[in-house]
């Protein structure tokens, strides 16, 4: 029905113009070669457009191939300078036994939760505090440096779980890992066992025998590798080890620990 | 026999769709995962294709002499709809493009593009050809068009002027007019990147995006990046990293590239492929239409949406600057979907063979060049 109308439409138009390519070849009595003329033009047009998209394919499957195997190498390498980071791990330090095997020191590790100094365009600390406080309520705030603030020190599995949504809104927040070696609460263990400093995120001994096996117990550092986001925050399940990090060994003292609480006892 | 042939190639096209939206589903997973709520994006897309699917089939089985006597109505709707969202709708990624319904986001510029294509299809054989035709129909594709670029929403515009080239095209109009509209097209568009310098630093950022690579180009180092890291086979789902953390709106406008990072180009041909294989689906239904308005309707509809689809695709690989524009069934965004679900019906509605003199005209002429 339309393509009649049209047709006829067409016709009247073609004779009152006369301008019309193709009017030679329309039909004043009937609209069927017209009708015929536009459906062999509507082919080759289509066949036309069809040819140019198909045209456009090809160059957006060049682009492809070059991007994702001719250049690879080159944008790959770009790529990963922007957010690749390699770093050091510590191994975890030898523990220090008496003759009988009771353990007399040993290293534990924290995570403490920072919140840096909001840039430019970056969230208000009040917003970020709040939602801090929403899951872990016993936060507080000590500034640290002049830019950065710890609001909880030693954070707890549940609470490092509960962080992760949080972590991810805001780019301000930041959790640090923190070694601490402990030893028995005992002046005479504590003398001979000896001190330590923390170097670079390592435990090194300064005194006692933490200084004396200090090379013993200090294992070998390992490497991994990293992908950052654009707030350089590190990218769950990104991580990738490169090198392993080798244990440091423990120590056995020559001494037992209860015959050091005797001999206190006796002097007692 | 004709009926045989419209089921054939209209089954096909409705599972062309389906395939392609299960794929997008896959790929907004694949690119929002690393966000917390990894079903969040993707399970509503699959909703939004679920749905689509079934407007696909109201569209395809309401006859196309409707939505043809309605055109007026539909033109005046669509009007309404694009003008009313420049002072009520919500602003989104700085284009006022929005109505917010609650949960939900609609995108008139997205829903009305069949409605558009329809009336441009109408009003197309009812002008002679020549620049008459060619400025009747740009005074009606006007009316789409002004609002959308009022949002501004200039990637939007360019589908839309592609649509309007290809209904004037198909419909037998006049070259010399085309090519002299498309001069003036080049001229306003260098008017356009001289006034509005965002358009002018996105033109920087494309051809030098190393000069300014935390500005102007960042977006198209991301996606080259991005489509390194999946090389011929892919990260695999679950590894797209880059899109996740680096490339802006990877379940939408980058999804393409999104997409190149999981699975690498042995993973993106055949999307590339599905398409061509629907354009041609649409081309074969055309061909095998009743009537020059149907045959227009279809075979634009098809061309538009692959114009859509290669603009997307070739922003992602770096030919072209960023438009913003989402890949048809594959990108998130409901307002995208259905709108192409909606046209995919009123094409194979178009493609229903009818009864009556034009038919048995077309069945004769067929018989005699047999």
């Amino acid at each position: 029905m339309f393509t009649a109308v049209y047709a006829k439409r067409h016709l009247k138009s073609v004779q009152a113009s006369g301008k019309f390519k193709l009017r030679e070849l329309y039909s004043e009595t009937s609209f069927e070669p017209a009708l015929e003329i536009f459906m062999k033009a509507f082919e080759s047009r289509l066949i036309f457009l069809l040819s140019f998209l198909l045209l456009w394919c090809f160059l957006t499957v060049g682009a492809l191939f070059y991007y994702t195997f001719w250049a690879r190498e080159a944008y790959l390498e770009m790529g990963q300078r922007m957010a690749l980071r390699y770093g050091d791990f510590v191994a975890p330090r030898g523990r220090i036994f008496d003759r009988d095997g009771v353990l007399l020191a040993w290293t534990e590790k924290y995570f403490d939760l920072y919140l840096s100094e909001p840039e430019n365009g970056e969230i208000a600390h009040e917003v970020v505090i709040q939602a801090v406080r929403a899951v872990i309520a016993d936060c507080e705030i000590k500034k640290v440096t002049e830019k950065s603030w710890l609001l909880k020190a030693a954070l707890t599995p549940r609470e490092l779980i509960a962080l992760e949504p949080v972590m991810r809104r805001f780019s301000g927040l930041l959790i640090q890992n923190r070694l601490e070696r402990k030893t028995l609460r005992h002046p005479e263990i504590s003398r001979l066992v000896g001190m330590t400093t923390i170097e670079n995120g390592a435990v090194t001994g300064t005194s006692g025998a933490e200084y004396h096996f200090n090379d013993v117990l200090t294992g070998t550092a390992g490497t991994y590798e990293v992908m950052l986001d654009r707030h350089r925050r590190w990218i769950n399940g990104s991580w990738r080890l490169i090198k392993p990090a080798v244990p440091g060994e423990d120590v056995t003292m020559p001494f037992a620990l209860a015959d050091l609480l005797e001999e206190q006892k006796n002097e007692e | 026999m004709k009926n045989d042939i419209h089921f054939k190639w209209s089954i096909l096209i409705a599972g062309i769709l389906f395939v392609l939206g299960l794929w997008g589903c896959l790929a907004v997973y694949s690119a929002t995962m690393i966000e917390g709520v990894p079903f969040y994006f993707a399970g509503r897309q699959l909703l939004w294709l679920l749905t689509g699917m079934i407007a696909l089939v109201v569209c395809a089985r309401i006859p196309f002499e409707f939505y043809s006597r309605n055109v007026m109505v539909l033109t005046v709707i669509s009007l309404l709809a694009l003008l009313a969202v420049l002072p009520f709708g919500v602003k989104i990624n700085g284009m006022r493009g929005w109505y917010s319904l609650g949960y939900l986001l609609v995108q008139p510029s997205e829903i009305v593009k069949p409605f558009f294509l329809l009336a441009l299809c109408h009003f197309a054989l009812s002008v002679k050809s020549g620049w008459s035709r060619l400025l009747a129909m740009a005074l009606i594709a006007a009316i789409w068009i002004v609002p959308i670029g009022l949002q501004p929403d200039f990637g939007t515009v360019a589908v839309y002027a592609a649509g309007l080239i290809m209904v004037y095209w198909l419909s037998g109009g006049a070259v010399k007019p085309l090519v002299s509209m498309a001069a003036l097209g080049i001229i306003s568009f260098c008017g356009v990147l001289l006034l509005k310098p965002y358009v002018w630093r996105r033109f920087e950022g494309f051809f030098n995006p190393q000069a300014d690579p935390l500005g102007s180009g960042w977006h198209i180092l991301q996606f080259q990046f991005a489509m390194a890291r999946g090389g011929v086979s892919g990260m695999s789902w679950g590894k797209a990293y880059w899109a996740n953390c680096y490339l802006p709106l990877s379940h939408s406008d980058s999804v393409f590239a999104a997409m190149t990072e999981a699975l690498g180009m042995a993973g993106v041909i055949p999307v590339i492929l599905l398409f061509a294989f629907l354009i041609f689906a649409f081309s074969k239904l055309a061909l095998h239409a009743d009537g020059a308005e149907r045959r227009i309707f279809i075979a634009a509809f098809g061309g538009m949406t692959a114009v859509q689809a290669l603009i997307h695709i070739s922003v992602n690989v770096t030919i072209m600057p960023p438009t913003g524009l989402t890949l048809p069934v594959l990108s998130y965004g409901g307002s995208s979907l259905l709108a192409t679900m909606i046209g995919a019906g009123i094409a194979i509605s178009a493609a229903t063979p009818k009864t009556g003199i034009i038919s048995s005209w077309n069945r004769k002429s067929k018989t005699q060049k047999n």
